[in-house]
């Protein structure tokens, strides 16, 4: 059984909440708090698997209690906030970087998928690990040393897939690279179609590097410019240096497809790209990094010990699609530091960091992409 | 739509209470109350939506808009509006 306390001020909600995840009796709702300033104390007290969280409260609101709870009583935290402020807003990214794990819109009652997705989102999140104020675990790992790349290849395309958990470490990473970066960086958030507007301003407002909403139209891709999907489109390059938003089926169920993204930087890009996994549940992605790696390309996941959640990182590391395996500051500094190498053609110091030493030999069995399509 | 029909009762029940508490801050309507029932009116469209009351969604939110800019003038109407809705709501409409 699943335990769940629920805040929200609104008691009506927290009422239909609590209706909607126990439906299927797996999960339970043991308790609840009407604000930021009970939600400590009621957590403490209950030790629940998971907490879903309204955003918008009097008091001390969503985002600051988030903080304090991962401050004090570290659990999973799904952000279920009114829907106006998905796309109008960055509330719900602001919320992970302090910690939550995701968050989606209220459900409806009258919407039967949005019911189910909530109580399939605190399924996958309930068992994540989280830790005690997250921004300590960063700090131990950014104190600026440069892991050696002796297989890295010059690189001219940053490409990046983020599941779940994982626009915290989107942030890591884009914050550390400076306005004048060398290369362009796509990145597939797997996140509601609705959200991807708020995602876009969230990620202009922690970097200094140009954002771009690719739409269906051709664009240019600029070194140092941030490439996010303008639209529920799959990213596609069509040839190097240029990309477009695709309105494709959707592949394995995604759309945009992490996978179909690194399918498109194997074939346009080769080996002069890096391929970079995060956080996330399921698969999308690792199908894609494995035909990136098989070019001969640098293939990072972020390591599951540091990831918010473990799944996908974890699944491309064990089945060689991701050659190494380090925490988000460390992919930073590993990108930063094959960039200067590049620019500079010396050879980084080596790395200290056990983490950065984790690499996983290439699976034969990965050698040939899938068709796109095949299941 | 067995689910809506079990939370109509409460739902005007807190409508009622926050449609009142609502009209009262508009009228006094300085900054702070204004904010206030911004507040008020955002949680009731968040719970008329989350019931799929479409039109006490709609009313509280463009409600809510008119409270966060301030706009006095359009207000009272809007907030009547808003009375109208949870109205239709109570006579068994949605």
């Amino acid at each position: 059984m699943i335990r769940v306390v629920t805040v929200d001020d609104s008691s009506l909600s927290r009422m239909i909440l609590t209706r909607v995840l126990e439906a299927d009796g797996d999960i339970k709702v043991v308790g609840e708090a009407s604000n930021g300033f009970e939600a400590v104390p009621r957590i403490q007290e209950l030790k629940p698997d998971l907490v879903t969280m309204d955003i918008d409260m009097p008091g001390p609101n969503g985002l600051e209690t988030i903080q304090r709870i991962m401050h004090t009583c570290p659990v999973p935290i799904l952000v279920v906030t009114g829907e106006r402020l998905g796309p109008e807003t960055d509330l719900g990214f602001r919320a992970i970087q302090l910690g939550a794990l995701d968050f989606m819109a209220k459900p409806s009652i009258a919407d039967e998928a949005s019911m189910v997705r909530l109580r399939a989102q605190v399924r996958a999140l309930a068992t994540v690990p989280v830790f005690l104020h997250t921004e300590d675990r960063e700090q131990l790992s950014s104190t600026g040393r440069m892991p050696s790349l002796p297989d890295a290849p010059p690189f001219s395309l940053v490409a990046i897939a983020s599941g779940t958990g994982g626009p915290k470490s989107v942030a890591t990473i884009l914050r550390s690279l400076p306005a004048d970066f060398g290369a362009p960086i796509v990145i597939v958030q797997q996140m509601p179609d609705k959200f991807s507007g708020a995602f876009a301003k969230y990620v202009q407002s922690i970097t200094e590097l140009r954002v771009t909403l690719v739409e269906a139209m051709p664009h240019d891709c600029m070194p140092g410019e941030v490439l996010l999907s303008g639209a529920d489109a799959h990213l596609y390059f069509p040839r190097r240096g240029v990309i477009v938003g695709m309105h494709g089926e959707p592949y394995a169920g995604q759309r945009p497809s992490a996978t179909v993204l690194l399918r498109s930087v194997a074939e346009t890009y080769g080996s002069s790209a890096v391929g970079v996994l995060l956080s996330g549940t399921g698969d999308d992605g690792i199908e894609g990094l494995a035909a990136l790696r098989s070019t001969g390309a640098l293939t990072l996941a972020e390591s599951p010990s540091s990831a918010a959640v473990a799944d996908t990182p974890k699944a491309a590391l064990e089945c060689g699609a991701a050659a190494r395996a380090l925490p988000a500051q460390m992919i930073a500094n590993c990108i930063l530091s094959a960039m200067a190498g590049m620019n500079k053609k010396t050879t980084a110091p080596p790395s200290t960091d056990p983490l950065a030493t984790t690499a996983v030999p290439p699976s034969s069995t990965l050698a040939e992409p899938r068709k796109h399509g095949d299941v | 739509m067995e689910m809506r029909e079990s939370f109509r009762a409460p739902f005007l029940t807190m409508a009622w209470q926050r449609h009142a508490r609502i009209a009262d801050l508009v009228s006094r309507g300085d900054v702070a109350e204004l904010r206030s029932a911004a507040s008020e009116l955002h949680c009731l469209s968040g719970e008329a939506s989350m019931l799929d009351f479409k039109g006490v969604a709609e009313a509280a939110r463009l409600a809510e808009k008119a409270a966060r800019e301030g706009d006095r003038d359009a207000l009272p109407k809007l907030v009547a509006g808003l009375h109208a809705a949870i109205k239709a709501v109570e006579d068994g409409g949605t």
